[in-house]
């Protein structure tokens, strides 16, 4: 190599490396730059939301960054949708760390007592004067899923109690009369359904279907304090026997990720599940007709309240301004479009009309009322996932544990 | 001083200063270390900060999101994990992704090699072919793999005539970790296709002509000729696909979709899905730091007794 072009080329690389080593350091000097919030006369403040969800929900989320101007002129809404469940709850505590968290985001009750607990948000309840908003909108049973020591974590947007689906062109077709309100019923009807490769009834083992059942044993996890009470074992052993005398399946088995693939692809005659299974099926199998009933009686009525809220998180730049963004989100409009798509709306207001815009689901309105909690441990990750490994290894795996076995196990790492 | 040997004085220290550039920029070593700069700054950056971190996080009780309150704890991480029979569940399962998955596809990806390496009408077509699902998305092969082994396909009915359950193999804890072999080596196989043809076109061609000349058998030619050529090349493929091995994720994630990383009831789990579920999933990113210092050093060791064993076979 000539002196000239070795020359050239040491020149080059070094500030080939220079720029690499500024772009790898100065790797926070565009988010130091973005809007601290501080919300001076005339600027606009940006709220960062996060959510996941259908992509018909982005277009409303979207609507409503198109008007937000309109109440709040201060305010910019830009939205952030997660690809999956799964990436909303892994990512977020990863964002939080690295400080690129949104500022308030939509969260389900399903793993939200962990998240509260473990401190990831801003409790709201000084912010609501000084944000204008109007709490007393929302119902108390609303309100009361996201209070968690007296403090108010967030703005309720829906509250949907868990449901159980028949396929009504298979019961019709066995010749069932009245749709069951007993476990008994389901599991005399499902004998009947059990044909071919339709199985009688789809048990997901999945802590959302499991905590159905035993609530409506009167049972519950009772935050980690009654994981392995008689009416939890009871629970668990009807559907350990449900397995035993092979009507019941889990999608796994069959290839599918999840209850309702299970249902729409007419392998399973009943489920349980939530009012997601409408927006689904439109799309999975439209010529399905589907039954929605509340959540069949063990020994009592129980089933749990699906509900969601908007959350200000504790990094939050601006918290008064997240909080305006998030009650902006429960505005007549949005929770209008949300009501058609299956959303019963916590405004109570508008939540009167939901069994008129929704009439599939109005076997459901009793359920409204004794509908409740999930009620996990605090490690509710942890918790699920004991749970569903531990029926797991007994259905896909022989463990051989009874209920009781499995249930106490559990309940000994979480005391 | 007077203004001439000031003068004088800046125009040596120039000299000096030009010329000790210019022997810095002629040194061969200088340059060697100029363009390896730009890598060593990423990977100073990628690898070694964030396994420092994890390093210093291993001897905390840290919360994922709440780190500015994280608390020295000394080793009370390792004994919990050393304590904890879903480790050592995890590495096992590793162990054996690795231990039934290398050999085979070291063999297959060495007999691929051998088969493209011939003089075939569309060898290029092969080539292509067997390389393919190495640069595939891992969790599109394993959706399409899942469809295949569902319950009542011909491939579960197939094996099922050799002994094996016609089950659902993903969702069954006696399948579910061979399914897991079974994705990464006809992953890795191309992979190990390709390196090994790099290695076979660099044989010298005149020794197989002596080969011939002294009469020496296929069989001979390849285990005296090929094999020995190729030594290093196997302890880079062997290292390398042990990593990988080791680091499995995406197929495991693809797996266990919607329901608890591992499944079915943890067959599937892994080293590395056990730091993700502890440091990650439950936050806990001070006992998911520890798990991954202690997956460094058994991947570390496992190296070096590799290198170690391949060295003493010389």
């Amino acid at each position: 190599m000539g002196k000239v072009n070795r020359k050239f080329s040491a020149m080059l690389v070094l500030c080939l490396a220079l720029v690499v080593g500024l772009t790898a350091c100065g790797g926070n000097k565009s988010a130091d730059n973005t809007d601290n919030g501080s919300g001076d006369a005339g600027e606009k403040v940006t709220v960062n939301f996060g959510f996941w969800g259908t992509a018909q929900d982005l277009e409303i989320y979207q609507k409503a960054a198109d008007t937000i101007s309109e109440q709040y002129p201060e305010l910019e809404l830009k939205i952030k949708q997660y690809p999956s469940s799964e990436q909303f709850w892994n990512t977020l505590p990863g964002e939080i760390a690295a400080g690129v968290a949104p500022d308030f985001i939509k969260m389900s009750n399903e793993g939200a007592y962990e998240y509260i607990n473990k401190g990831l948000f801003s409790p709201i309840d000084e912010l609501v004067q000084a944000a204008g908003v109007d709490m007393s909108r929302f119902p108390d049973a609303s309100k009361k899923i996201w209070n968690v020591d007296g403090k108010q974590y967030g703005v309720p947007n829906s509250d949907m109690p868990a449901m159980f689906f028949i396929n009504e062109q298979m019961w019709k077709d066995a010749g069932l009369g009245e749709y069951p309100t007993t476990w008994d019923e389901v599991i005399e009807a499902a004998k009947v359904l059990n044909k071919g490769n339709v199985k009688g009834i789809i048990v997901n083992l999945d802590a959302f279907h499991i905590t159905n059942y035993v609530k409506s044993f009167g049972g519950g996890w009772g935050n980690g304090e009654t994981i392995n009470s008689p009416e939890n074992v009871k629970a668990l052993e009807m559907i350990i026997d449900m397995y035993d005398e092979g009507l019941a399946v889990t999608p796994k088995s069959l290839g599918f990720g999840w209850d309702g693939e299970v249902f729409s692809n007419e392998q399973g005659a009943m489920s349980t599940g939530g009012y997601w299974y409408k927006g689904y099926l439109k799309d999975a199998n439209p010529d399905l007709k589907m039954v929605a009933i509340p959540v069949p009686k063990g020994t009592t009525n129980g089933s749990t309240m699906s509900s969601d809220a908007y959350m200000v998180l504790k990094d939050a730049k601006n918290k008064e301004a997240a909080l305006k963004a998030a009650y902006y989100m429960t505005n007549d409009d949005t929770q209008t479009a949300f009501m058609e798509l299956g959303f019963n709306p916590a405004v109570s207001s508008l939540s009167e009309q939901y069994f008129e815009k929704n009439p599939e689901f109005k076997a459901l309105q009793p359920a409204l009322e004794y509908s409740t909690d999930y009620g996990y441990p605090t490690d509710t990750k942890r918790f699920t996932d004991e749970l569903v490994k531990e029926l797991e290894g007994l259905i896909l795996g022989g463990s051989g544990k009874t209920a009781q076995q499995i249930l106490d196990d559990i309940q000994g790492q979480f005391k | 001083m007077s203004d001439y040997s000031s003068k004088h004085a800046d125009l040596k220290g120039n000299k000096i200063r030009q010329s000790w550039f210019r022997s810095l920029a002629d040194s061969d070593k200088t340059l060697g270390w100029l363009f390896s700069l730009p890598f060593l700054i990423l990977w100073a950056w990628w690898f070694l900060y964030p396994f420092i971190q994890s390093f210093v996080r291993s001897f905390q009780d840290a919360n994922f999101a709440a780190l500015d309150q994280a608390k020295f704890i000394g080793l009370e991480n390792y004994v919990t994990i050393l304590q904890d029979k879903e480790f050592f569940r995890a590495l096992l399962h590793s162990l054996e992704i690795v231990v039934i998955s290398i050999p085979i596809q070291t063999v297959l990806g060495l007999l691929l090699a051998i088969l493209v390496n011939q003089k075939l009408k569309g060898k290029g077509i092969f080539r292509t072919v067997f390389f393919i699902p190495y640069i595939t998305s891992q969790i599109a092969i394993t959706t399409v793999f899942m469809m295949l082994f569902k319950q009542g396909t011909f491939l579960t009915e197939f094996f099922g005539a050799l002994g094996f359950g016609n089950v659902t193999w993903f969702a069954d804890t006696n399948y579910a970790l061979l399914f897991v072999c079974i994705l990464f080596i006809f992953q890795q196989a191309g992979f190990t296709m390709i390196v090994y043809l790099s290695g076979l076109q660099e044989i010298p061609k005149d020794l197989y002509e002596a080969g011939e000349i002294d009469g020496a058998s296929k069989w001979n030619k390849f285990r005296y000729i090929t094999v020995p050529f190729l030594k290093p090349i196997t302890f880079f493929i062997v290292s390398v696909s042990t990593i990988a091995g080791f680091q499995i994720y995406d197929q495991i994630a693809a797996i266990s979709r919607y329901g608890a990383l591992g499944s079915p009831a943890g067959a599937t789990s892994t080293v590395v899905t056990y730091f993700y579920q502890h440091g990650i999933r439950y936050m806990n990113i001070g006992y998911g730091s520890a798990a991954v210092v202690l997956f460094f050093m058994i991947i570390m060791l496992i190296t070096y007794l590799q290198k170690k064993f391949l060295d003493e076979k010389e």
